[in-house]
């Protein structure tokens, strides 16, 4: 009985702390293989990493919760990346630069948010005509890089603030709204409802199509933030930055235990995710292994994740949770 | 009541054709575009031209038919893996060949030793892809990402993420050879399509892979061993990627670690223009193929007309939105609401 109740703990523990349980298990074994790991420098390069992913990541955990999948995000940060050099090429105007990078994100977000919603095109169909659009786009506006920004903008991307980098304050700023927004108003439970029964939710009132919309949109705008910041930080926009960035959030939202048939997911998990595949990353480059073994790894980690959730589910099912 | 005889009668005549609709809707799209292009440059419209199109549309084409067989089987199949493997076929094979890291002469056995390899090292992936997603229970997204991005990782490191260049005149022969004048991709490309196609419309695997498609519970039901099927639609798969890389290599004249690289979006694309839905249950391997050669058909206008090559995937990302909705729009009047 006693024993019982110590393993109903630990796993409640262990639902609460998600990934990040993870996050801690490996963290400790890390810190083994090099003692660089867990000092406090390279802890802020992991976060750094995080940031951009994670604000995407958050993005991504909407869209997929709802039963979709966005894979033009890694194209949107291309294009938002390339307007935001365009415009600060001929303006030297940073408030004008990140006001046309987040309407690009906004622009396409609400085109893949109506074409799913509206036009009813599978989402992954839509987001792919519109990955192509945004990644031809950024390459027709601009091939080369732009740099040359003021200081005062790049601090968005390599400032500090209370030691800290200024780009995680953004990330915590986006989960926390984001987290308010699905957890305590009646917009959350409705974005829930859509991915859990879309019939329920249809019949219960709730006006899907308008709901889609707006999540694909924000969406959009979370990429082309995340745009703006890699612009600070790697002082330059280049139009074909965010190639491939849409599987890197799509791995970390999974890793984060979003469940891909929707109706379930969680904006803590989700920068979990991507603090993980960053964690991974980081250790891979200290220990000096190649790049390419990361992949094998990271893909190992996607399935394990998967099955992690999955036997969670079952476990959930069967207790009648 | 009514409408649903109607429906099976037309489904009855339409399996007696040899071509769907949405088949002969991709013919009239391609000789429009055709047509415009003739209009807009002198070169289009050329007996070399077209050669060149069909050639450049070959490993996609091939790539295609596998696909089509996993889209078809429905409950969001997808195989995001092949270009990976494509990659890690090709520098197994060029390991095969030349084990010493240098080229030299090959024998005819090691050539076929070479080949058979990479077409094992496929349909490997296939198999651990159809394993994760029948037996395991993986979204076939989720599983074959993770194999895309691992067998990448792979075929970097067996190769050292190093090239191999100068390939045996046999594989050569099979990219940039011609039999009666026609390219011998394009050759591989028709023949494997014509087999699929035959295997879809006469065998009962082919009806089962719909059946699982249309309703995978009611497949199951009726006695099909869902699982098996989906294992081998997948190993299949990766078999026809093997196949793929083979054909690239010799056309590349190397055996390249990225070889494939983004291959698995214009290959899913060349499927949805073609006319198969995503939903499963439905659509066809010639309509894939000809999804791929109007795809190279649009890639030789943008040449021709010099158009700058970054609108190459804008038209295309329009052209597969559009296709998809014209579908939409035509199932929405059949079934007339």
């Amino acid at each position: 009985m006693h024993m019982n109740l110590q393993i109903t703990a630990v796993r409640k523990i262990s639902r609460m702390l998600g990934i990040w349980l993870w996050v801690i298990v490996f963290s400790l074994l890390f810190s083994l293989l090099s003692p660089y790991y867990l000092s406090f420098l390279n802890f802020v390069n992991i976060a750094k990493q995080t940031s951009i992913f994670g604000i995407m990541a958050i993005g991504m955990t909407l869209v997929i919760i709802t039963g979709g999948i966005d894979l033009s995000v890694g194209s949107i940060v291309s294009f938002s990346s390339a307007v935001f050099g365009v415009v600060w090429a001929s303006t030297q105007n940073t408030l004008l630069s990140i006001g046309a990078a987040l309407a690009v994100g906004l622009l396409f977000g609400l085109l893949n948010g109506y074409l799913v919603g509206y036009v009813k095109l599978p989402p992954f169909i839509a987001t792919f005509g519109t990955m192509g659009i945004c990644a031809g786009f950024a390459f027709a506006l601009t091939t080369d890089s732009i740099g040359g920004f003021t200081s005062r903008f790049e601090t968005l991307g390599n400032g500090t603030f209370l030691r800290l980098p200024v780009p995680l304050f953004v990330l915590i700023a986006v989960a926390l709204i984001m987290h308010y927004l699905l957890k305590h108003t009646v917009l959350g439970l409705r974005i829930y409802a859509v991915g859990g029964s879309e019939a329920a939710a249809v019949l219960s009132g709730v006006n899907q199509s308008r709901i889609k919309l707006l999540v694909y949109a924000v969406n959009g705008l979370l990429a082309s933030l995340a745009a703006v910041i890699i612009c600070a930080r790697i002082r330059s926009a280049y139009p074909g930055i965010g190639d491939g960035f849409e599987l890197t959030v799509i791995a970390s939202t999974v890793i984060g235990g979003t469940v891909m048939s929707g109706g379930y997911g969680k904006i803590a998990f989700a920068v979990g995710g991507a603090f993980f595949v960053a964690m991974i990353q980081n250790i891979f480059n200290l220990l000096g292994i190649y790049p390419f073994m990361q992949n094998i790894i990271l893909g190992v980690f996607i399935v394990a994740a998967v099955l992690a959730s999955k036997m969670q589910e079952k476990k959930s099912t069967a207790a009648g949770i | 009541m009514n409408d649903r005889a109607n429906d099976r009668t037309s489904s009855r005549l339409r399996q007696r054709l040899p071509f769907t609709l949405s088949d002969a809707g991709i013919l009239i799209w391609i000789a429009a575009i055709g047509l415009f292009l003739s209009l807009a440059s002198p070169q289009f419209f050329a007996k070399a031209n077209f050669v060149n199109i069909l050639s450049q549309s070959a490993v996609i084409g091939i790539l295609s038919v596998g696909m089509t067989l996993v889209i078809i089987s429905g409950n969001d199949g997808i195989d995001l893996s092949v270009g990976s493997i494509v990659g890690i076929s090709s520098v197994t094979m060029a390991l095969v060949l030349f084990p010493d890291d240098a080229a030299g002469i090959v024998g005819a056995a090691d050539l076929l030793l070479a080949a058979g390899i990479a077409l094992a090292v496929g349909a490997l992936c296939g198999v651990i892809n159809g394993i994760m997603i029948a037996y395991v229970g993986l979204p076939p997204f989720i599983a074959t990402l993770a194999m895309m991005t691992a067998a990448r990782g792979v075929a970097a490191f067996v190769s050292s993420g190093r090239p191999t260049y100068g390939l045996p005149p046999a594989i050569v022969f099979l990219g940039q050879g011609r039999l009666f004048g026609i390219p011998f991709p394009v050759v591989i490309m028709v023949m494997l399509a014509l087999a699929v196609f035959v295997v879809l419309r006469v065998t009962t695997f082919g009806m089962r892979i719909y059946a699982i498609g249309g309703n995978i519970r009611t497949a199951f039901l009726s006695g099909i061993q869902v699982k098996k099927i989906q294992l081998a639609i997948y190993t299949l798969n990766g078999l026809i990627a093997g196949i793929a890389a083979i054909v690239l290599s010799g056309r590349v004249n190397q055996a390249h670690p990225e070889a494939g690289m983004t291959y698995e979006m214009y290959t899913i694309g060349a499927v949805v223009i073609g006319g198969t839905s995503l939903m499963g249950g439905k659509g066809g391997v010639i309509g894939s193929v000809f999804g791929a050669i109007l795809m190279a058909e649009v890639q030789n206008g943008i040449n021709l007309l010099d158009i700058p090559v970054a609108f190459m995937r804008p038209i295309l990302g329009i052209l597969i939105i559009t296709a998809v909705v014209i579908d939409q729009w035509q199932k929405r009047r059949n079934s007339g609401d």
